[in-house]
């Protein structure tokens, strides 16, 4: 999944969300869906995908929505249609034999995703598990083998075209290697790049929403803007404290007085007030004030790692600035005017 | 209280309509809640598989249903005290369950209100607000103040409650207020400002104390320490035991990298859930570039233009406030699963209430010679600005200290003052001025070298508003050389309205040593009135508790005691002595005990007030009888002496208007040479008869014995003073609002509300005695929690108005009773600058001011 830039992912069967919960964390995945039969489970666990409060402290680069789904995986629903990765965990064994028919034909027929995940407890690994009677847990309809997983396994991957790898999770104790692991697991890869089009895919929707939620995401234009439009206030502010400082130091010297400067000319004339303040940094460009406001040149702005990053491109940031009523540019563009008035006596 | 069993309302004062930020529920009558017990047979193990098997009935059930696995609540009744249902499991097997009704509760029983309290709780979830701490809150509307790089999160805090005649939901506005930064950043931002040296002190000092979020949980963390010795390329242990370095744990878990390799981390101790002290608690390490910081730090709120900016958003117009109130409202009736829901458990949301509160009448304030009625209870400076204030003593030995800088201030200052003292009836002679460096140990020399005993008060000249300095200076003058000190910073004195300022800073001076400023009509005779506050000291780890008792009956001269406890409990357990030297200071004055006390208690938390009435009550109760016992023993101590008495009887008289009648007064003349010696021989004459005639006899005289003692006045005397406590709070949800012609606005200052927004099994009102000139004002809460005066609740609701007249600081209304600002006063001058207890030589004065 890591190779891909975005990602679709389903996972049937998701419960009290853990593997959901955990898959929103990935960069890559864009939209995630999880499937379950059980209704009052779903509507109290659907809180463990929505969005962190520091998600929209620090929105996510990529999209991300998350929708959960009361339904059972072997309906089709069309909605389902678009996952490029499917997981079941622990979810066959709960199927009578007539629905894991079903429930295969609907993942790897209908919604043929790239790779689907599918893993069951190892009935030959149940020796080593005590108290035990006849299965793991009160459901399930059976348990299988290694060798019948593994049989069921390669005649689907025979079936819808895809290669299957095999795996595990859960080590036995030493000496017990020829049991296996305590979950198999196997790995669907289709072997189609594209998926295959049929023609009967029908476009029911015969799954009920129960939770929908969209990440806050800096791929939305508004919340892009936002976030940009803080870090340049926030730069300004600091080129206006700077500048304040610098004053307070020249008088703590006896050199220029500014305060008293700016006050005469304040009655002579302002607008034929200038000064302006040398950048330490060579490649940006003088912030100068007129009218007591402060001319900060966007180039300036954008130099700041965190406004290039958020922006991405000058143009943007332009873009950006223009559009908002929450800051204010010079006439030709080329400035951000930021109020430059010394507060600290208001105290 | 039997006296307010029928109705703790007063009467006084002008019916004014209010609405509270409250909201009332159209109930169906007689709705209760029905607890059921639910049984599996055979026995289920599963909470997961218990439910799905009960849930299975929703045809019986319903679908507004709560159940916890065992207990099983419904807002409707079964028909049957106990139901028998069956269920199969998908393997066949059959299931018995047994719902058996234990519980029925009314609508307005502890267990439902608690019960509804959840529900809310879950409905605003639904409405996709965050809970934080007790609040919910909607980080999808956030507002930006990137100035100071601070985001707020509008939200709620709700509570359904009962209330005076019902139960109602409780809405309040709130803000979360977040920085947009990681902790990273302010560390780098940190760094960048003070510099390699004394990075890590800084650092720890702002940091902790914090709490922060993280990127990967839900959860907040207190940030206890900064542990400069891991890096996140350090190994640490899982759960399971096995070992990764941090870099590696949260790129696997988290997809998420650590760009910076060398940032400290943050520890922060989890409360262990088991609540015995002895067990360590476990410490987590949190990477800084991951954590946001939440709330504000000190720094933040002592920076003027940061809580300006804030109060701009976060300080709400009626107006508004009220409209955010509504939006809420409105979001939970369009939300139809919200709606559900709620409706469900029997709770329709109605409208809003309304109720009557009283606006008191104005209080009159006196002077020396002078009493106004203000245009304004706010501020009255200008209708007092000319006259002479109850009294002071003159100010002849004082001293003012001051940097050779500032030499050219100090005449200024000194010239002000003897201008503004005359008129107002505070005369000011010429201090010994000192000049002195600008350092705090060169004040400090020189106060020791010139203070004496005579010395009244000491003025100094701060070069800057510096808290070291500050504290320095206020410990030196409150601890080792007790004198009453007044701090000016010279920076305010360079202002334009220089003159008002000092006129300020005279007042302040008068008070601190000793002067009265004016008073306001009491119409109790012999009455004392106490506030008492809390205070935490972040530095010795405990308590201060500032206690402040009036020792005259004008009510405007005080006692005031702060002593320091090294519990955190915020109880205060030193009442005892506190009272004893209050009344030991009234005795003194007055000769009498005062026949009422009134305690105003500020600063109790939440959930506390039934320690304060089971352990504070009792001590002030108790310590009458210390002080009775004290006063008596020491009459008896001192030795009677034995005077000579004349009897005076009809006989007696009768003899001496003879003996006076039967002289030749003319011979007195003609001996006496002058007036003078005219009128001592007569006077001698009669005063010989009176000798004679008048038989005399000798009696023990005891100290304190006055000639209009008699038997009333000693059973007077021995009655215990009558009692009122009063517990003030501040901080509260509730809001009010005056409907001023379809316009809402805040309530005229002195508006009291007793009814409706009350709770019904305690002695309250609501006062609201300041002015909020932004945003909604917030009324304070006052809970009577002991009364054996029967004073009636209308004088307890004036008196307490008349209160709010008295703090020497402020010419106007506030919004707690002076005897509870001065304690409060008190209390943060020792908690924040002098971390000891002051002197008790300054206990008569307001040095505190």
């Amino acid at each position: 999944m890591a190779y891909r830039e975005s990602a679709a992912v389903a996972d049937l069967g998701c419960a009290e969300c853990t593997l959901l919960s955990r898959l929103k964390f990935c960069n890559c995945v864009e939209v995630l869906v999880g499937v379950d039969t059980d209704l009052e489970l779903l509507k109290e666990k659907m809180y463990r995908v929505s969005p962190l409060p520091c998600d929209y402290l620090q929105p996510r680069t990529s999209m991300l929505t998350v929708s959960l789904y009361h339904g059972s995986a072997t309906v089709k629903d069309s909605r389902m249609l678009d996952c490029d990765f499917v997981s079941c965990i622990e979810l066959v064994e709960h199927l009578n034999i007539s629905e894991v028919e079903r429930f295969s034909e609907m993942v790897f027929g209908y919604m043929s995703p790239a790779v689907v995940v599918i893993t069951t407890p190892n009935a030959d690994f149940n020796p080593l598990l005590p108290g035990i009677m006849r299965f793991r847990h009160w459901d399930h309809k059976f348990e299988w083998s290694r060798a019948e997983f593994q049989a069921w396994s390669l005649n689907i991957g025979n079936k819808f075209g895809y290669k299957v790898e095999f795996t595990g999770v859960g080590k036995g104790p030493l000496g017990t290697e020829q049991l296996g692991f305590c979950t198999q697991v196997s790995i669907f890869l289709r072997q189609l790049s594209e998926a295959p089009r049929i023609e009967t895919k029908h476009s029911k929707q015969l799954y009920k929403l129960v939770y929908e939620v969209v990440y806050p995401s800096l791929k939305d234009k508004k919340i892009q803007q936002d976030i940009v439009l803080n870090e340049v206030i926030y730069a300004a502010e600091c080129v206006r404290r700077q500048i304040i400082n610098t004053r307070y130091d020249d008088e703590g010297q006896g050199a220029e007085n500014w305060n008293q400067n700016e006050r005469g000319s304040a009655q002579i004339d302002d607008s034929k007030r200038e000064k302006t303040f040398k950048p330490k940094d060579s490649k940006r460009l003088e912030v100068c004030k007129i009218d007591g406001k402060l001319h900060i040149p966007l180039i300036n702005l954008f130099s700041m790692p965190k406004v290039q990053q958020l922006s991405g491109s000058f143009q943007r940031l332009e873009e950006i600035l223009q559009v908002t009523d929450r800051v204010v540019l010079s006439r030709c563009g080329a400035f951000l005017l930021y109020p430059a008035d010394d507060d600290r006596n208001e105290d | 209280m039997r006296h307010v069993e029928h109705s703790k309302s007063g009467s006084s004062g002008i019916p004014v309509k209010i609405v509270p930020n409250l909201f009332a529920f159209r109930s169906p009558s007689k709705w209760c809640l029905y607890q059921y017990q639910v049984t599996f047979m055979p026995d289920i193990e599963s909470k997961r598989l218990r439910m799905a098997l009960l849930f299975s009935h929703s045809d019986l059930l319903g679908t507004i249903r709560a159940f916890d696995g065992a207990m099983l609540f419904l807002p409707n009744k079964l028909q049957n005290q106990a139901t028998k249902v069956t269920s199969m499991m998908k393997d066949g097997q059959v299931v018995n369950i047994t719902i058996l009704l234990t519980s029925t509760f009314p609508q307005d029983s502890p267990t439902c209100v608690q019960f509804f309290n959840i529900i809310i709780k879950k409905v605003l979830k639904m409405l996709s607000l965050y809970q934080i701490g007790q609040n919910f809150y909607n980080p999808s509307t956030p507002i930006h103040i990137p100035q100071h790089r601070l985001i707020l999160w509008p939200g709620f805090s709700t509570s359904i409650l009962r209330y005076e005649t019902k139960i109602l939901l409780s809405v309040d506005i709130s803000h979360k207020v977040l920085r947009s930064e990681t902790v990273l950043d302010f560390m780098t931002e940190l760094y960048n400002r003070v510099g390699d040296q004394h990075f890590s002190d800084t650092c720890m000092n702002e940091l902790v104390g914090f709490v922060v979020l993280t990127r990967y949980n839900n959860k907040t963390y207190r940030i206890n320490d900064i542990d400069w010795s891991v890096k996140p390329t350090d190994i640490f242990k899982k759960a399971d035991g096995t070992e990764i370095t941090y870099v590696d744990y949260y790129s696997q878990q988290y997809d998420a990298s650590i760009t910076d390799l060398k940032q400290p981390m943050l520890v922060s101790w989890l409360k262990s859930k088991n609540r015995s002290m002895d067990v360590a608690p476990r410490l987590v390490h949190l990477i800084p570039e991951f954590c946001y910081l939440t709330g504000l730090s000190n720094q933040a709120r002592s920076d003027f233009r940061i809580m300006k900016d804030l109060a701009a958003e976060t300080q709400l117009s009626p107006q508004k406030r009220q409209k955010r109130l509504h939006e809420l409202i409105d979001n939970i009736q369009r939300n139809k699963v919200a709606r559900t829901e709620l409706e469900g458990w029997g709770l329709h949301l109605d409208e809003q209430i309304s109720l009557v509160g009283r606006v008191l009448p104005p209080e009159k304030i006196h002077m020396f010679d002078h009493s106004c009625q203000p245009v304004s209870p706010v501020d009255w400076s200008k209708d007092i600005r000319k006259s002479r204030i109850i009294g002071s003593g003159p100010l002849q030995d004082w001293l003012m200290v001051f940097s050779h800088r500032n030499y050219e201030i100090a005449g200024q200052l000194l010239a002000c003052l003897k201008k503004v003292g005359p008129p107002m009836g505070f005369l000011i002679d010429n201090p010994k001025m000192i000049q002195v460096n600008d350092s705090p140990v060169s004040f400090i020399q020189a106060l020791r070298h010139h203070i004496e005993s005579s010395t009244q008060l000491v003025l100094c000249i701060l070069p800057s508003n510096q808290k070291n300095n500050y504290d320095c200076l206020k410990k030196f003058l409150c601890v080792e050389k007790p004198i009453p000190s007044q701090c000016v910073v010279a920076r305010t004195l360079n202002k334009t309205n220089i003159m008002s300022i000092v006129t300020k800073i005279a007042l302040q001076m008068a008070c601190k040593t000793g002067g009265e400023l004016w008073m306001v009509e009491i119409p109790l005779k012999s009455l004392m009135v106490i506030g008492i506050d809390i205070n935490f000291d972040t530095l010795r780890k405990g308590i201060y508790v500032g206690f402040v008792a009036s020792i005259n009956s004008t009510v405007t001269k005080w006692l005031s005691r702060c002593i320091f406890q090294s519990s955190s409990a915020e109880v205060a357990d030193c009442l005892k002595v506190c009272m004893k030297g209050a009344l030991s200071k009234w005795l003194e004055v007055n000769h009498v005990l005062p026949s009422r006390i009134v305690v105003y208690r500020d600063g109790v938390g939440d959930g506390q007030l039934m320690t304060l009435v089971d352990y504070e009550v009792p001590q002030i109760l108790d310590s009458f009888k210390m002080v009775d016992s004290d006063y008596r023993q020491k009459l008896k101590q001192e030795t009677p002496s034995q005077i000579q008495v004349q009897c005076w009887s009809e006989k007696a008289e009768d003899q001496l208007q003879c003996c006076l009648e039967s002289a030749d007064w003319a011979m007195f003349k003609q001996s006496a040479g002058t007036l003078d010696g005219y009128a001592t021989t007569v006077t001698d004459f009669i005063d010989k008869h009176v000798k004679d005639c008048i038989p005399r006899k000798s009696i023990r005289m005891f100290l304190n014995r006055k000639p209009w003692m008699n038997q009333d006045i000693q059973n007077l005397l021995n009655t215990r003073p009558k009692v009122t406590i009063i517990v003030v709070r501040k901080k509260g949800t509730c809001r009010f609002f005056a409907n001023v012609n379809g316009m809402l606005q805040n309530p005229p200052v002195g508006t009291v509300i007793d009814n409706e927004a009350t709770r019904p099994e305690w002695y309250d009102f609501f006062l609201i005695s300041q002015c909020a000139c932004q945003g909604t004002v917030s009324p304070t809460y006052y809970n009577v929690v002991y009364d054996n005066s029967s004073m009636k609740p209308d004088h307890v609701q004036r008196l307490t108005y008349k209160m709010c007249h008295l703090y020497y600081n402020w010419p106007g209304v506030i919004r707690l009773p002076a005897p509870c600002q001065y304690a409060f006063k008190l209390t943060t001058l020792v908690a924040q600058n002098v971390h000891r207890e002051p002197d008790l030589e300054l206990a008569d004065r307001l040095f505190f001011l």
